[in-house]
Parts: structure tokens; sequence; C-alpha cells
């Protein structure tokens, strides 16, 4: 149990426990003390010495921000001498600092400015020189002006002990100290913008901000990113409904007051001038302007036709997983009851995970929180890197390995940048690497069961009473694996002993061949261990959308992929696809089936390759412009709040299926996303009761405390498949690494974005690359089985396996998901020559 | 190479006996090779020794050995001849023919290279009756220009290493941490934490592996007490710190020095190998089983690296700033495991403290500060060097018995101790004992132990700028007080200094000196107003003189000085005028000089070039 202090703080009793600080207790008894170099989030640092108070009696000054409290002290955070002395302090800052505020970004929300107010600082008499230091306005997205910095150190600090990047740094000494890049060169790094977010002043600002725009000016409206599944709760300060600026909430959300870039500047898509305003109908073979009316009775009188004519299993749907739980909700009533087919479906990634642990643990979900992933000792990351794809679990993960000394154990076909890291400070454990083939993944994780087992590190206790299949699960993988290599041994230990340990799951590109089976491994590891059940101890699946949750939370398929499938076979007559681009990729024969369905209706946010071949295009509202729910990896369903009403004649996608129904003349669910969403509480079992903003099933943060909804959990030896065989042709695996910048849809139509994509490079192993002959940087072609090939630059690299090559998503040979097999073609002189002459 | 154990190292260091039957020769000649004799040549005198004796077949009976630094650096380049101990100073190789004819083969001194007392004007050809090191106790400099520093084996005919061994074979760790609290020996890097109660703290906490750092990040301008230490006797600080990281259950120390000392370095490196060569040092110490090592990491030049958890953040590869604590470096230092970090002059202190008990170095100094302390004077007084003296000495007795007086019929007017955090002191305080309590009391602090004497030629407003433009460029700008107040404070010196101050300058030198001092974070910022708080409190006069009558009385501050042409004295010859690099004076023959003020530049080139003192 944590020891409780009791003090006084300006004669009130607080009690908080040990080891807080004089300025936490105050905070947790509504007394503010003013700061300016403190976060939250942060070490306290203790350089702007305004949060000093005194213990009643003494004239000595102690800084809040770092000093603990002790039983009894009596503090006082307001008396003529801190008064004096913060008057002091501020006189002091104020010398350097311009005091240019009418033209300042942050003029009404800067902290220094509020303060020199409070304390009535106007002018000193100090004799000082001016120091001026050169400004940043060539970084893209961020500006810096380190004449208006107060050397708080935030923005490094935020950098450095959050986000593991280490971009900003102090430089030189006493009065020419600064803030800056090594030798001042742009800004090239994550962009999360966190250093923007925590500056208390206006020395960090974003050219995405208008510089027109006063802070009083802005509409605050909270709301969930739409990004991935991580679900961070967005700031959105808009001026007359147009978005200026995101910052985030550091009290609400799973993200602790952190964003990354997509979050913070990846906004832009909804005023992108390609919005679409109006609905489109075909007519004499163009699409043409309509009105709404007239489109939806378009699309039903269609629908009804081809019931009737081909029978409803000839109609389909296809639906993104950046929609809300109430309008997937309505959805389903549309296609089952109002058109009758079940063929109704998205494309997720990763609910194979999923459904992987319903099936042993009992709910189809991560079972623990976000923030727990901070207080783990032992980390086991399978085929993800949230660096570059959920940023703010890197940032968790970041955090357990700095404050927590973390183990990382790393498995799949790839290194990540994480544990690059932890390989270069002292300060850290280097991370164990498990890598091998892509599909190797389950039979690396029954080489640690294996390990475990064999040695007896077993969790005897929990095995006997909260599980059953242990013997089955004993049989296979102490008789039909292989013995283990010395790093599963030795990464099999560390996690069996952690105290807490956490398995993350990616779902995304590096998409594993058998993600069923690879859930279930994962959940038989951590059930022998007992690491389930328990506050930072259990499984995370990393989804890939805001809503992926949500989609399967109310029902939708995932098989999305079959019914394109499907869909090519021409097997569909009617097709409708909602926030989905198929043709995004080039695929000929599902062109073609598109072109020769009978009812193709596209319902998006922009005029979309498939969008070009519908019968009728409906425009959909943005985010910031509907309401409803959206449920993260963690299970938190968050509501989201329009910021202005849906733009020019678009409408919001609940709407759209609302009037569908009521044109098909359906019995209506509740007509407000409200009613729908108690509609779902009744009928939806496990989000019962819960609150917006709360956890499913009933606020937990992680499940499995009280034991398993199926009475025991299961374990089931998970097939094994041999992954698949490289030939002498074709001997590399090509796998896609997600972009940190450019994820799909929505972020390719963002400008901000834009500005910090990255070029497109192949990475390839050192060793690799020697035994071919390609040079860092050189020029080379990838081909693949199919005759399709790419031309980019190799860089060697040190994260790929041997064997594994990645290219970044999107890339056009390969199709959604999975990997291929390619070669590798260097483009020197004398080989292109070769290589026309081939062509020739 | 003789692997030591417990056992031989005694029969090893009785072979060896005195560090004179090491060479078997007749005569020793200890030539000074600290850094301050280097820079004047003593390398040079030494080649020709050697050369010499060499010429004249004396290689055998006459050794030479070079030292670290003997202290005595005014006088420079030195030489002691043992085992009489005459002391020869500023040589010449020139010198050398005549030395070793006179010296070494017919047995007189030479006369003309011996010390002369400055006030009686006395030869004096031993070193022990040299005022200068008559007052002097050595104990953590005790082997200076005794050994030769780059020969383990000369250390260990003087002890070296046997308070280790009796560490390893005699005592438990927490029996060495007893003793070292008994002895009451306090950090001598300047705050003089006790030491043994820092080792206690660092035993305590059971997180491995911890780390024994030595700080040799000597930083204070006039400071070098560390480096001569290093540079004189480096195994007494490697055998501290490994009886330290046996105390604390440590297996690895570093020892971060300047890389502004490349002597100091050079002979740690050497005493490294030796040390591990012999068994010292490294795996299984002695045959005990008890692993430590050591190694160097040289600093990159901040002052502030000299602060101790920005010198840990150094060490880890990061910019070095002062961090908060809790927690104490003991608990979380180095790579945030236990660590305990001591100057070098306390690990110096250690091996004898070890051998001869911590009563016995209780017996030395005052209450609250015991045994002695290495100050490195400097400034105007005839003997500037290196001393060593017992915890409660009284200032007096450094300038006057041991520093010789102030030369040149000189009045003395202050005495600078501390360095950049120190005060200086007025003669009404001279006869304040050194030890960290009083010095504490009269607003000065013990810093790392710079000494520096000034008379009546020094101006305080000056000397405090001086310390004051330090901290400033040393700030490591974390802290706003630090940072901006500091700047401020030079700012509102400069003022003063040239004239344009008020009265109410010094209130707000005083205000802000104050804030700065309570308000910022590490040592640096705490006592960086101390140069000025402690002129203003004891030469407030100074001041005001500069205020209110524009007037410098040392004649430093060049703004607030007018030449002038006394036309009395003036015999009008005109040489002045050609002195002038400005045109400052006009002159015509049979008239007495004048000067512009406007013009002057007030460089002073008239006053020397004047034979009759006319110009003032």
């Amino acid at each position: 149990m944590t020891q409780t202090i009791k003090l006084k703080i300006d004669e009130i009793e607080v009690s908080v426990e040990k080891g807080k600080t004089i300025l936490e207790a105050a905070q947790s008894a509504g007394i503010r003390i003013p700061t300016l170099c403190h976060d939250r989030r942060l070490t306290p640092f203790g350089a702007c010495r305004l949060c000093v108070v005194q213990q009643k009696g003494k004239s000595e000054l102690l800084p809040s921000c770092f000093t603990p409290v002790r039983e009894g002290m009596e503090i006082i955070t307001r008396s003529p001498e801190i008064f004096k002395s913060r008057r002091l302090q501020l006189q002091l800052l104020l010398l350097n600092h311009p005091m240019i505020c009418p033209r300042c970004e942050k003029e009404g929300e800067c902290v220094l400015q509020d303060l020199l107010y409070e304390y009535g600082v106007l002018e000193t008499l100090y004799p000082w020189e001016r120091v001026d230091f050169p400004l940043d306005e060539v970084s893209p997205l961020l500006q810096r002006d380190p004449n208006k910095c107060i050397l708080c150190g935030r923005c490094v600090r935020i950098c450095d002990e959050v986000q593991g990047i280490g971009e900003l740094s102090f430089i030189r000494r006493g009065i020419k100290t600064a803030i800056d890049t090594d030798f001042h060169r742009p800004i090239r790094c994550e962009f999360c913008g966190q250093c923007l977010d925590t500056c208390p002043v206006g020395a960090i600002t974003s050219d995405c901000f208008d510089y027109r725009t006063k802070a009083w000016e802005l509409q605050e409206t909270t709301t969930p990113c739409p990004y991935c599944s991580c679900g961070c709760l967005l700031v959105m300060g808009s001026k007359e409904g147009e978005i200026k600026r995101v910052f985030s909430d550091p009290e609400k959300g799973p993200n602790d007051g952190n964003l990354c870039v997509k979050g913070r500047f990846g906004w832009d898509f909804v005023d992108h001038p390609d919005r679409l305003k109006t609905p489109l109908l075909r007519v004499n073979g163009t699409l043409k302007e309509t009105s709404w009316e007239e489109a939806l009775r378009f699309v039903v009188d269609r629908l009804e036709k081809i019931k009737e004519r081909y029978g409803a299993e000839t109609i389909g749907g296809l639906v993104s997983n950046r929609l809300t739980n109430e309008e997937y909700y309505v959805l389903g009533k549309l296609f089952r009851g109002g058109i009758g087919t079940e063929l109704i479906a998205s494309r997720s990634k990763g609910t194979a995970l999923t459904e992987g642990l319903a099936k042993t643990l009992g709910y189809p979900a991560s079972t623990n929180s976000i923030r727990e992933i901070r207080k783990a000792d032992c980390l086991l990351l399978i085929g993800v890197d949230p660096a570059l794809s959920h940023p703010i679990i890197k940032n968790e993960i970041h955090l357990a390995i700095r404050r927590n000394r973390a183990q990382l154990i790393v498995l799949g076909s790839y290194d990540i940048g994480l544990s690059q890291s932890t390989r270069n400070s002292p300060l850290s454990l280097p991370s164990i690497l498990l890598l091998d083939r892509p599909g190797s993944e389950v039979s690396l994780l029954n080489g640690m069961i294996q390990t475990i087992l064999r040695e007896g590190l077993e969790d005897r206790e929990f095995i006997a009473e909260r599980t059953e299949g242990i013997e089955g699960l004993k049989q296979r993988v102490l008789s039909h694996q292989p013995g283990a290599m010395p790093e599963v041994e030795r990464a099999a230990k560390i996690y069996a002993s952690a105290k807490k340990a956490m398995i993350l799951i990616g779902s995304g590109l590096w998409s594993h061949l058998d993600q069923k089976a690879v859930a279930i491994a994962s959940s038989n590891l951590a059930l022998i261990t007992g690491h389930i059940g328990k506050e930072s101890s259990g499984i995370l699946v990393l989804l890939e959308k805001c809503n992926s949750q949500g989609a399967l939370d109310m029902g939708l398929s995932p098989e999305g992929s079959h019914l394109l499938n499907r869909a090519s076979e021409g097997k569909l007559k009617a097709f409708y696809l909602v926030g989905e681009d198929p043709l995004n990729l080039d695929s000929e024969p599902l062109r073609k089936a598109l072109q020769g369905l009978e009812l193709l209706v596209v319902q998006d946010l922009f005029l979309t390759e498939t969008a070009k071949l519908a019968h009728v295009v409906l425009p959909a509202s943005a985010f910031v412009e509907k309401e409803g729910t959206f449920t993260n990896l963690e299970r938190r369903v968050q509501r989201l709040h329009p910021l202005r009403p849906a733009r020019d004649d678009s409408k919001p996608d609940l709407e759209i299926f609302l009037r569908l129904l009521e044109l098909l003349e359906c019995r209506l669910p509740a007509g407000t996303p409200e009613a729908i969403f108690e509609e779902i509480g009744r009928s939806v079992h496990h989000y019962q009761g819960i609150g917006k903003g709360e956890q499913w099933p009933k606020g937990a943060t992680y499940l499995y405390a009280d034991g398993f909804p199926l009475g025991r959990a299961k374990l089931i030896p998970p097939e094994e498949r041999e992954p698949k065989r490289q030939s002498e042709a074709y001997p590399f695996y090509l796998l896609q690494r997600p972009s940190l910048f450019q994820s799909g849809l929505l972020s390719s139509r963002s400008e901000a974005l834009k500005k910090v994509w990255e070029k497109p490079s192949l990475e390839i192993s050192p060793e690799d690359a020697k035994s071919l002959g390609i040079e860092d940087g050189e020029m080379v072609e990838i081909s693949n089985p199919k005759g399709q090939s790419l031309r980019l630059k190799a860089n060697h690299s040190p994260r790929p396996a041997r064997g594994v090559i990645t290219v970044p998503y999107p890339c056009p040979i390969l199709e959604d998901e999975g990997t291929d097999l390619v070669r590798i073609k260097s483009l020197k002189p004398a080989c292109r020559q070769a290589g026309k002459e081939e062509v020739e | 190479m003789p692997q030591l154990t417990i056992e031989n190292l005694k029969e090893f260091k009785e072979k060896i006996s005195s560090p004179l039957t090491i060479n078997q020769a007749e005569f020793r000649c200890m030539v000074c090779a600290g850094t301050g004799c280097v820079s004047c040549n003593s390398l040079k005198v030494r080649e020709r020794l050697e050369e010499e004796l060499k010429a004249r077949g004396l290689s055998e009976r006459v050794k030479v050995v070079i030292t670290g630094c003997n202290g005595f650096c005014a006088e420079g380049p030195i030489m002691v001849i043992q085992p009489d101990g005459t002391f020869y100073r500023k040589l010449t190789p020139e010198d050398i023919p005549l030395l070793i004819e006179e010296h070494l083969l017919k047995g007189r001194p030479v006369e003309k290279l011996l010390y002369t007392e400055p006030t009686t004007k006395k030869k004096i050809s031993a070193m022990k009756e040299i005022p200068f090191f008559q007052h002097q106790v050595l104990w953590a400099l005790r082997n200076r220009g005794v050994i030769d520093p780059e020969n383990i084996d000369e250390s260990i005919a003087r002890d070296g290493y046997a308070g280790l061994s009796k560490v390893l074979s005699s005592m438990t760790p927490e029996e060495v941490i007893q003793e070292v609290k008994l002895s009451g020996l306090r950090g001598r890097g300047g705050a003089g934490f006790p030491t043994g109660l820092k080792w206690e703290e660092g035993r305590r906490y059971s997180s491995f592996p911890k780390y024994v750092i030595c700080n040799g990040d000597e930083g204070d301008p006039g400071a070098f007490m560390d480096r001569s230490i290093l540079e004189a006797d480096p195994h007494a600080v490697l055998e501290g710190m490994i009886i330290c990281g046996y105390a604390i259950d440590s297996h690895q120390g570093y020892i971060y020095v300047r890389a502004e000392y490349p002597l100091a370095i050079h002979r740690l490196r050497i005493a490294i190998d030796q040390a591990r060569g012999y068994g010292l040092l490294g795996r299984n110490i002695l045959g005990s089983g008890f692993d430590f090592d050591i190694d160097i990491y040289p600093g990159a030049g901040a002052f502030v690296c000299g602060e101790s958890t920005a010198l840990m953040y150094s060490l880890e590869g990061r910019r070095g700033m002062p961090r908060i604590k809790p927690p104490r470096s003991t608990e979380a230092g180095l790579w945030g495991q236990p660590t305990v970090l001591n100057n070098v002059e306390t690990f110096a202190n250690v091996p004898s403290i070890i051998r001869n008990g911590g009563a016995w170095f209780a017996s030395m100094g005052t209450g609250g500060s015991k045994g002695t302390k290495v100050f490195a004077l400097t400034g105007t007084v005839y003997n500037v060097g290196l001393i060593e003296v017992p915890m409660g000495t009284t200032l007096r007795k450094i300038v006057f018995d041991i520093g010789g007086g102030i030369p040149r019929k000189g009045e003395f007017k202050a005495i600078q101790i501390g360095g950049p955090s120190g005060a200086c002191l007025p003669a009404s305080l001279l006869d304040t004992e050194v030890d960290f309590d009083s010095l504490d009391e009269a607003g000065a602090m013990m810093g790392s132990g710079g000494l520096v004497v000034m008379d009546d030629s020094t101006c305080m407003v000056d000397t405090a700028r001086f310390f004051t433009d330090f901290s400033v460029d040393e700030s490591c700008g974390k802290c706003i007080p630090c940072r901006v107040g500091m700047k401020v404070m030079l700012n509102i010196l400069s003022r003063i200094a040239t004239g344009r101050g008020t009265m109410e300058d010094i209130t707000l030198l005083e205000e802000l000196g104050h804030h700065i001092k309570e308000s910022s974070h590490c040592g640096l910022g705490k006592t960086a107003p101390n140069p000025v708080l402690s002129t203003i409190r004891y030469f407030r006069q100074e001041y005001e003189a500069h205020i209110q009558e524009k007037r410098c009385p040392a004649r430093v501050c060049v703004d607030l000085i007018r030449f002038r042409v006394d036309p009395d004295r003036c015999k009008m010859c005109g040489l002045c005028k050609k002195a002038c690099p400005v045109e400052a004076i006009t002159w015509e023959k049979k008239t007495p000089a004048l000067i512009d003020p406007e013009k002057c530049i007030r460089c002073r080139s008239c006053i020397q070039a004047c034979k009759f003192g006319a110009i003032d």
C-alpha cells in the first residue's frame, strides 16, 4: 500500500500519496501555484523558480514542483517574500523577451503574459542589451522564434522524455543559451508538434495556423481523432466553422495530452477543395449534380428492382472503419432488415486477431488500456512498429523503457526504431530481437511457450484455476517444436519472470499470414504465465482505424476482402461503398466488375477513383460535422462533437442510412445518435450501461480481473503453418512499412502532411545488400512473379531481417494485405545496360 | 611484473623500501614537472641535466627524477637534491654544469641558485627551512616532489596501497565507512558534505551496479589543487577510489578530469596501467576477490560540470546541466544507479585515514573541519604556489608566514577565497580560521580552495566584475536568476565601473544577489553573487567612490581615471608625447606637457615613459 502524507497548504488540510510534490498536493486541493517549466507529463525540471513556496515560520523558498511532501508540513503559497521573488523572476524573464504580444499567436493564452499581468510587471530598472537569436523559418509545419523562448525546456524534455526523439536541445551556455536543433538545421522529426503544444509562450508556432485568429476567438471542440485506433482526443480550435488548429486535452482521453503528427496537423482534409458538395447521379454516362431526394429515390428504386430480379444476395455493401457505432448499427439494420442481405462488411485488418482472442479469452478485444503500457516491465511487440502506425503507443512504450526500465522484445520480420534506441543508451535494457521470415510468428511464440513449460516457469496456480487445455498445449508444443533458439529462450524467461508483461500485436500492414493463430499463440503465452487479468498485464491488438473496434462490436463482418472478390467475380449486381475506394490500388478485374454492376453507390467525402464509376455518389459529412461515438482499441467509447453543421449539401452517413430505411419503408430505429446509442446499449450486450468516454464492459480498464466469461480461458494449440518459401528467382519477402505521414485516404488529402512526406525508399539489410552488390542509396528495381515492377532508392538499414525488404505504404505492386516474394535488380550503369538488352 | 597480493605487498614494499634505494643512487635530483614548472622549461633543465651527467659519467651515482608539482610555483623551475634537500630555483639549462660541479661533485651549494628570503635577503638552502614550506602540513600532498608519479614502485615504497591492503585484509565495508566517519573528513570540492555519511548512503541502496566518481573538473580561475595532486600522486587518488568502491560495493570508478589537464590525464593513464599490471586494479585486487576498475573521462570544458549532477549527465553523454534532487546521487546518480562522487583531494586523503586511523585525522583541524586543506595561493604575495595547511590555520598565517607577505611595499587589501563562488575578505578578517563553518559565517566559502591575495592596487568593483563575468559565461542557462540575473549584475557593475552608476545600483545589486542566491538551483547559481555581495559588504566605500566621486581608488577602472601632468614635476622633456599612441598630449619645448582627457585612452604609456613621476 502506498503511504499517505498529510500536510497543510494555505491552511487547507491535504493528504496525498507519499512521493508527490508540494505542487501536486496543492493542485489536488485546487490551490493554484504559478509555473512556467512544469508539465505534468514530464520529470520536474526546476528552471523557472516561479513555483516557490515557503514553510510556515521559515524564510527559505522551496521550489514546489520537485520538493516532496513531508508529513505535517505547513506550506504557504502566498507571502510578500514569495510575491517579490516571483515578480523579480518575471522581471528578469522580460528583459530579453520581445514585447510584441499584439502580433504573437499566443496572445491571450500565453502563460507569461498572464503572469506578467497578475504580478503587475511592466518594465524593469535593469540595464540590458538584447541578445538576438536566429529564427527558424524554414522547417516544415513548425516555426521557432528563440527570442520569445524563455528556456523552460518543456519542448526539449517532451521530445526526449515522451517522444524519445531528442530533436531539440539546449545549446551554448550563459545568456547565449538557446534551444535549437544541431547546427541550426531545419527540423526533421516525427512532427508530432508536442513541442508546440507544451510551449507556454509563442516561441514555437505552426504554419498551419493562419496568424489572423486570436486565441480568444477560437471555439474549442473536443472530439476523437479520425486516424488510428488509439482514439486520442483532439481539441479543435475553430472560428466560424473553420478549423484553425488542434491541441490536446491533458485531462481526458487515452492519450495523456499527447498527439501525433496526423492528429495534430492532418485535419485539413475536411476542408480540401475536392470535398463533394452535392449528390451526383449518372445521366447518360456522366455524373451530374442532383438533389438528395432524387439520388436516394434512384438508389432505392434500383435496389428494389435488383432484389426482385436477382435476389438480395446479389446486393453487397463495403464500409470503411471510420464510421460511428451508431452508423454501423443503422447500416446493419438497412442491409439485414431493409434489403435482407448479410453481405455487409468492412475490410478490417486485425479483426482475425480479436477473433482469436474471443475464442480463447471471451471478448474480441484488447484486454488492457493504452496507459497501462508505461507501467509494464516487459513488452512483447509482434509485427508492429507503433512509432509509425500508433505513435501514441510508441510514447507509452518509450515511457516504459525509460521510466520503468522495461525489457522490449521485438518479434516479427522487421526491427523497429524503438528497439534500436534501447541499444544506444546504457539507461535501458537492450531489446531482444526475434526476427525471422514473415509467417514465422506462431512458431517463434510456440518456441517461447516451449521454453517456459520445459523450464517450469509457468504460473501453475493460474493455469490450474483459470484455464483449460494445458495438456493438449503441452503435448503439441513440447513434442512438435524443434528446440528453441537461444534468443527465444532468453525472451521467454524474461517474459515469464516479469512482474507486468504486455503483448502488443500489430494488425496493420505487416500483416501476419495467420492472424488468428498469432492471437491464439499470444493468449496461450499470456495465460500460462498468468500475465492477464491484471493491470499492465495482457494483450493489446493495435487495430488499424479509428473505429475498427466499433465496427466489430456492432456486428459488422470483417470479411470485406471476400466481398470484393465476390464483386470481382461478377457475383454482385449492386454494390454500396461507404468511405471505401478499392480502386485506389489499381486492379483491372475489379474495375471491370464494378463497371458491369447495375448499381454502384459510393458514399464518400471525395470523388474517389471508384466514385468516378458510380451511378450515384453521395456526399458524406466529415468527422467534424457529425455526432456519434467511436470505440478505440482499448474499448473506450468516445463521443464525437461536431464543430460545425454539415458542409455544403453533404449529410452525415447516419442521416443518409436513416433516409434510405425510410424510403424502403422499414421500421425506423430512434432518430438521433443519442437515442441510437441508447438502443445499442440495450441490444449489444457489453455496451450496456457504459457512459461516454468509458470502456466497455462497465468501464473496465482491463478485462478478466474476476474471471473469464467462458468460465475458464482456453489454451488451444495453434496451427503452425510453414511460411511461404522463397524461390531462387524471387528470394526476397517484400513488406510494406507503414508511413507515419501517410496512411491512407484521409492523410493523402492533407496538405499539411504532404509537406513532410518521406521519399519512398526500399530498406534492405546491409548483409543482403552486400551480397547483391547494392550500395547505400542506389536505385534498384524490384519485380514480382506477376511481372509488376517498381523502381526506387535502396537504403541499407539495420531493421529488416535477412531476406526481407520493405517499402513504404502504399506500394503499388503489393496487394493491400500480405507480403509477396520479389527479386531485386541493381540499376547501376552496367546493369542498366544489361537491363536494356533484356528488354530489347 | 609482479602480481601483488595482500601477503606479498609488504614484502615487495620492504624490498624497494625507500625511494632512494630503488635506484641505488647517491643523489636524486627531483626536478619538478608540474604544469607550472613545465611551462617555464623544467623539462629542458632535466634534459640538460641528464646529458651533462652522462657526459661526466655520473648517471649511476646521480638519478634524475621527474616529480609532480613541488608547490612553490613562483620559484619554478625547481629542483630539489636529495638526500640533503637542497632547494634550487629558477633554473635554466645553462645553470646545470655549474650545479653539477659545485653541488654534486664538490658538495658545495650553489649560492646564486638558492632561495632568497625576500624580507631578510637571507639565502636558505634546505627546502624544509624555507618559510613557505615550514608552516605546511602535508598529507594530501605528502608525496609531492618526493616520488616519481610515473613510477608506481616509488608510491608503494611510500606506503602507497598499504591502506587498500589493510582494508581488503582486515576491514569490513562497514568498518571502512566507520573509520572515514570517525575521521570527520568533509568533501574537499567546496560544499563540505561529510564523506563518511555519503559513503554510508551509497552503501545503503542495494541497486547494482554502483559507481564511484572522482571529480577532477577543477574549473575555478586560479585554482589548481586537484591538478597538482593528480600530477604528483595519482596513486593516492586511485587507492582512495578503490577503498570507496569496496566500502559501497561498487566495481567501477570514473575519473572526470578536465581535458585542459593533459599532464594529469597522462599520469593518471600511466598510474592506472601500472596499478592494473600489479593487480591493484581490475579483477581480484591483491588476490582478495574484490574487483574494481577505473576509467578516465576527460571533460569538455564547462565549469558547471564540476557540479556533481551535471558532471554525471556529462559522463552519460548528455548536456551538463544540474538536475533536481531528490533523488540524491547516492540513490540514483550515474545512469540512475547509486553513485558516490568525491573530489580528487577527498579521495587523496582516504589512504592516510585508513593507514593512520580516523582518530589521527580528526586530531588535526577544528571542531567542524578536520585534517588539512590544500590551497592554491596566488595574487600579490611573494610566495605563489600550492600549499597544504591544517584546518583552522588563520588567513594571516597563510598570507604572511607562508605567502611571505605583500611585495613591492604594497598593503594587504583583501583575500579572495573560493573563486567565483567565494568572497573577498578584508584585512579585519585576516584572523579568520580556514574551516568550512567560519568561512561560511564570513560570507565566503571554502570552495575548492583558491586563495587570491590582493593589495591596494586592486579595485574591488573590478574584482567583483571579473568573477561575475566568469559566472555569466559559465551559467548553464537553466535557472532564470542565474542566467539572466547574473548578467544584469554584470551590467550594473559595468555601469558603476564606468562612472554611470547611482547609489540605487548598490541596492539593486544586493537585492538581485540575494534573489539569485535563494532562488537558483545549483551550487553555481547559489554562490555566484558572493563576489559582489562580499565586496559590497566589506568594501562599500569603494563602490561609493566609483558612484559618487566617479573615482576608482585603486586606479583600475579606466573610465574613471584622469591622467594629469604635474607641472611642478614635469621636466618638459617631451618623452610622454612621444610615447602617447593617440596624440592626446600637447607639448612644446620648455612648456609642461598637457593631456587632453577627451583623446586619452588611459593606456598608461605616458606614465611608464615619464622618468620623473610627473604624470598621475
